[in-house]
């Protein structure tokens, strides 16, 4: 390029800065927003791998409920494809600690010096109870993570789960104890851990207590060993372990949440499958034996879906406008370009100009859009999941294909518009170039045939309606960016309405309990209910339910026939069912459902994710017991998963007595007030394990929604701030394009006061205009946006309040009449005689 | 030097077709004065942008120096309109964001012109125009009539054989008219050809030939009896 013109340039960007920076601001917001959140994503994933390598996470586990001996292990270790295989013990157990406070924890067992296998080796003096700790434990498999202290060195210490202690208070140095199959030991806490096993806020199910796990603790093989029934196995001296921890080959250098993993992972899982002729072995992968796992993955996944949907339609928008801006930044130049040509300058060499400045603008800004982008959105997100989540070392690097694209695609998009917008200009001969341009000439529009309505209109209403039309592209683009706006406004009040909504039907509409409580031993129907009126004060509780009350696994197929998915669900059998629909609402869209004597009421997310409906049939696991259920009636539900059923259904799919465990009641208001006395007063009852007020799971509950609320409210201010641009960007144009006609309209006596009428009064028809195309859609957006963000057990509510499509409309307009009003002084500003002079 | 037949132009105003220039022919010697007079739509600014290859006939042939130019590509019209013509417009035309010498060391730098030359070359110009003192001036803080001196300096620094001058005095006040009707009678005086375009009969008048213009027709071509 020729060196004036590179001087003329920089002139150009210098003299133009707001047009420059408006540019490289709204490439910049675009990248950082589509880089970003497209980002998220897989910097989860990757996050989430470097972690599991770190920790060297299992890929497959083997468990049998006989145990597993030494010689299985070898011959795991001998399967092809196995690089390491370690063998574990894993046990259940009640943790007592504080002042009579109990919870309910899984305990695994730090490495174990192994024997060698078979029973002739064994040397004489063994003793069957030694599980000690191996001195050997670099790179054992699922090491955990610590996070303060240090890890057990012997049977008295204890490494203990560090949310379940932050949320109990429980700090190094204190005392507990583990109890099972009624022997105890009391052991001292010495480090506070995470680990892969548990990367998710809930700990799964238990053997113990309500069925639910509360958290978990690593200590030595021997204390899990005298805590479990099963080992030793009677007669059988040699050692039993209750799992194996196998790494496979090359699997650690895949992202495991990719299909590659999987693909290789299962090669070896078939493989394993077949070492074990009495099938009796359960060979589970991450997936399945891990709920958080893959959680994790579904919520990845449900930010790369929002990453692929959303900043690509304000990366459209933002497209738009910059071809706005370029084009009017070529026709403010025509006398230039016509000048330069009559010097005889050729259009490439004009054309170069344009496309240094505007592909500048836009790598710059994708630079630091990109810079920015890449640490905010997918920080800012993780955060918001670090609340169900704990990933420790969260990566955000700078990804180069990412950005490579995302820039790529604003400087082209940056660039072809600028082409569009000279080639026009360039086609045109200097003469003609020279000249102002003749604004489009204003046509008689159809309204005007119209004579009844034309006729009312006053005279500013009459150009309005007639330069509508005469401009239709730069209007066409306004209400494209106005609408734009207010669906992504829509969008983000609907997504609000649906998080918020669920939690307010659930606990007012739906469930009407206040407290429930656990017995350890479950009984006889009969003698529950004898239990609860002797427990519970009526002056403090009322309307008791004993039921059946458990987590199992439900699956759409008989598990071992395929790795089809399983879910945990609540399942809840009452032989009261009166007592029942007081305490839950049971309804569809239909109407009510009665409890049905036969077959059983699930809640209608769980129906959505099986693809089953009434008539349909699935599995339900408890323990090694596997019964068929038929679904008789889906009703309206919207956080986890429920089945419930007659106590006798229960009987007949299980085809063993239905014994109750569990008591649901509600709280008289003075119950209410001193929700802890009562929980307290059943805990001291020693039958009693567990206590829960429906107020904290709400709680907790409101806790998981708030992590996705985070996430719609970056999309959404993100939104808003690259509209405002928009927004403003757009009435600038408006006005610099017509500062001719403005000023002539001062020379014939217009007032400010007017001259804003004319402008503004087109853009606030516009606004309107854009609002109502909004809102459309937003609703679609919202639909989408609805679909893939929700959570694998919540469902979300699918409407939008009133009062959000209010809101929406309102803030656009607020936006709108806010741009018009820092506006108004370049209005203000047009000077009569300047304007209408020569156009230079 | 310059050698027009059959021209012919015509524009499309709001439907309704406009002949601008009809059959012209017209002539050109080197070393020429020529003012091109007729009243406002009689067709010289369109007569004026064909002879400077800023716009193109619809028919017709047009010899510039020996090449025909009419149906040149854009792109060698362009060369064509660095070489040969220098321009001078009725408002003036400079670019704003340049100084006087910038804008005058415009159509060298598109010549490839070497740094030391073309810095020489302009500021000859300027000093030729008279306002070698005003070369670091931008555009704007010069007056109406040293912006049309710079604009007549831009046209000469190529040293171009043709000087188009379209109403180069009619945003001047009548001082500064004069001073760059002056010029230009000196710039003729060295040999330039100058075509001036004008409505003006008394500075017509001062040309060597003039050429009346009316209705897109050449309807009187004299010299100037003085």
């Amino acid at each position: 390029m020729k060196k004036a013109l590179w001087k003329n340039l920089i002139r150009e960007i210098r003299n133009s800065r707001t047009r420059y920076l408006s540019i490289l601001g709204i490439a910049m917001i675009g990248v950082a927003f589509f880089a970003g959140i497209r980002a998220t994503g897989p910097d989860m994933k990757r996050s989430g791998d470097a972690y599991f390598d770190r920790t060297s996470m299992f890929d497959l586990l083997v468990a049998s409920d006989e145990g597993l001996i030494a010689e299985d292990i070898e011959a795991i270790r001998s399967a092809s494809g196995v690089v390491r295989a370690e063998p574990g013990l894993i046990q259940d157990a009640l943790l007592d600690y504080g002042q009579d406070q109990s919870a309910v924890v899984k305990l695994y067992s730090m490495p174990i010096e192994e024997e060698a296998p078979g029973l002739s080796e064994r040397p004489a003096t063994f003793q069957q109870s030694d599980y000690g700790i191996s001195g050997e434990t670099s790179g054992w498999l699922n090491t955990p993570h610590v996070v303060s202290g240090r890890l057990p060195a012997d049977d008295q210490e204890c490494a203990l789960d560090l949310d379940f202690a932050k949320e109990q208070s429980i700090g190094i140095g204190d005392e507990i104890a583990v109890s099972n199959y009624g022997s105890s030991r009391r052991l001292v806490i010495c480090g506070l851990i995470q680990s892969p096993l548990y990367i998710y806020i809930d700990r799964g199910s238990s053997t113990l207590g309500s069925g639910e796990n509360d958290g978990f603790a690593y200590v030595s093989g021997n204390v899990v060993q005298a805590l479990g029934p099963r080992l030793p196995f009677g007669a059988d001296l040699e050692r039993r372990y209750s799992v194996a921890y196998i790494m496979v080959e090359n699997a650690a250098g895949l992202n495991a949440f990719l299909p590659e993993y999987e693909s290789a992972v299962h090669v070896v899982k078939d493989r394993l499958k077949q070492l074990d002729p009495e099938e009796d072995w359960y060979v589970l992968d991450r997936k399945e034996a891990n709920t958080g796992y893959s959680g994790y993955q579904d919520d990845t996944n449900r930010i790369e879906a929002i990453g692929t949907v959303f900043p690509l339609i304000f990366f459209l928008v933002a497209v738009l406008v910059t071809l706005a801006t370029m084009t009017r930044m070529v026709e403010e130049q025509r006398t230039q370009i016509g000048v330069l040509k009559a010097l005889g300058y050729k259009s490439t060499d004009i054309t170069r100009q344009f496309l240094i400045y505007a592909a500048s603008a836009s790598m710059l800004g994708s630079l630091f859009g990109a810079m920015l982008g890449f640490k905010l959105f997918p920080s800012v997100i993780f955060d918001a999941y670090g609340s169900i989540y704990s990933i420790p070392d969260f990566q955000t690097p700078f990804s180069w294909p990412l950005a490579l694209i995302a820039g790529a695609a604003a400087v082209a998009s940056v660039v072809f518009g600028t082409m569009a917008a000279c080639g026009k200009e360039l086609l045109t001969v200097p003469a003609e170039l020279m000249r102002p341009k003749a604004p489009p000439m204003g046509k008689r529009i159809l309204m005007e045939r119209i004579t009844p309505v034309w006729k009312r209109f006053s005279f500013i209403q009459k150009v309005t309606a007639r330069n509508i039309f005469r401009y239709k592209k730069r209007f066409l683009m306004s209400i494209v960016g106005v609408a734009a706006s207010c669906g992504l406004l829509l969008t983000g009040f609907g997504v609000r309405d649906s998080i918020f909504s669920i939690m307010d039907i659930e606990f007012t509409e739906l469930l009407h309990y206040d407290m429930q409580c656990n017995f350890e031993e479950s009984m006889p129907p009969q003698a529950l209910q004898a239990a609860a009126d002797s427990l519970l004060d009526p002056l403090l509780a009322v309307n008791p339910l004993a039921c059946y009350y458990g987590n199992l696994d439900s699956q759409s197929e008989v598990s071992k026939a395929s790795g089809s998915f399983k879910r945990a669900v609540t399942v809840i059998a009452a032989n009261d069912p009166q007592g029942l629909e007081r305490l839950f609402t049971l309804r569809s869209k239909a109407g009510s459902i009665p409890l049905p004597e036969e077959g059983a009421v699930i809640s209608q997310k769980l129906a959505e994710l099986m693809d089953a409906g009434p008539g349909d049939r699935f599995y339900l696991t408890k323990g090694k017991k596997e019964a068929e259920v038929r679904i008789e009636a889906v009703m309206e539900n919207y956080l986890g998963h429920y089945v419930l059923m007659d106590a006798r259904y229960y009987q007949q799919i299980f085809q063993e007595e239905c014994r109750f465990n569990h008591l649901l009641f509600q709280l008289t208001p003075a119950g209410k007030a001193d929700q802890a006395a009562v929980a307290a007063s059943l805990l001291a009852d020693e039958r009693i394990n567990m206590v829960k007020a429906a107020s904290a799971i709400k709680e907790t509950m409101g806790n998981t929604m708030d992590s996705l609320l985070v996430v719609i409210i970056v999309l959404i201010l993100a939104s808003a701030a690259l509209l405002f641009v928009i927004m403003y960007n757009l009435t600038n144009i408006n006005i610099e394009e017509r500062r001719r006609e403005l000023a002539t309209l001062r020379v014939l006596g217009f007032t400010d006061g007017e001259l804003y009428q004319y402008v503004y009064r087109e853009n606030n028809l516009l606004t309107l205009l854009g609002i109502a195309a909004g809102l459309v859609i937003g609703l679609f957006m919202h639909r989408m946006v609805i679909v893939t963000c929700e959570i694998d057990n919540i469902k979300f509510v699918r409407q939008i309040q009133g009062l959000s499509y209010l809101y929406s409309g309102l803030l656009t307009m607020a936006f709108s009449l806010v741009v018009n009003r820092i506006t108004r002084f370049q209005i203000r500003r047009i000077n009569m005689v300047e304007s209408l002079k020569s156009i230079e | 030097m310059l050698d027009m037949k059959q021209i012919c132009k015509t524009y499309n105003m709001g439907g309704e077709p406009v002949y601008a220039l009809q059959n012209v022919n017209f002539h050109v010697e080197e070393g020429e004065f020529v003012a091109i007079i007729g009243p406002s739509g009689s067709g010289k600014s369109t007569l004026m942008n064909m002879i400077g290859c800023l716009d193109v006939p619809d028919s017709g042939t047009y010899e510039l120096d020996g090449k025909m130019v009419a149906k040149m590509t854009q792109d060698q019209q362009a060369v064509i309109r660095n070489e040969k013509i220098g321009f001078i417009f009725q408002n003036f035309n400079l670019l704003a964001k340049l100084t006087a010498l910038e804008n005058v060391e415009l159509p060298l730098l598109y010549r490839g012109t070497g740094a030391r030359e073309r810095h020489d070359r302009a500021m000859e110009a300027l000093d030729k125009v008279g306002l070698a003192g005003r070369a670091k001036h931008k555009p704007m803080e010069l007056s109406g009539g040293q912006q049309q001196r710079v604009a007549i300096a831009r046209a000469l620094a190529g040293n171009p054989p043709i000087l188009l001058a379209d109403e180069p005095i009619g945003n001047l006040d009548s001082r500064s008219g004069r001073e760059v009707t002056e010029l230009i009678h000196n710039l003729h005086g060295q040999g330039n050809t100058i075509i001036l375009i004008t409505h003006n009969n008394t500075q017509a008048d001062e040309a060597d030939r003039k050429v009346r213009i009316q209705d897109g027709c050449i309807v009187s071509d004299e010299k100037v009896i003085r």
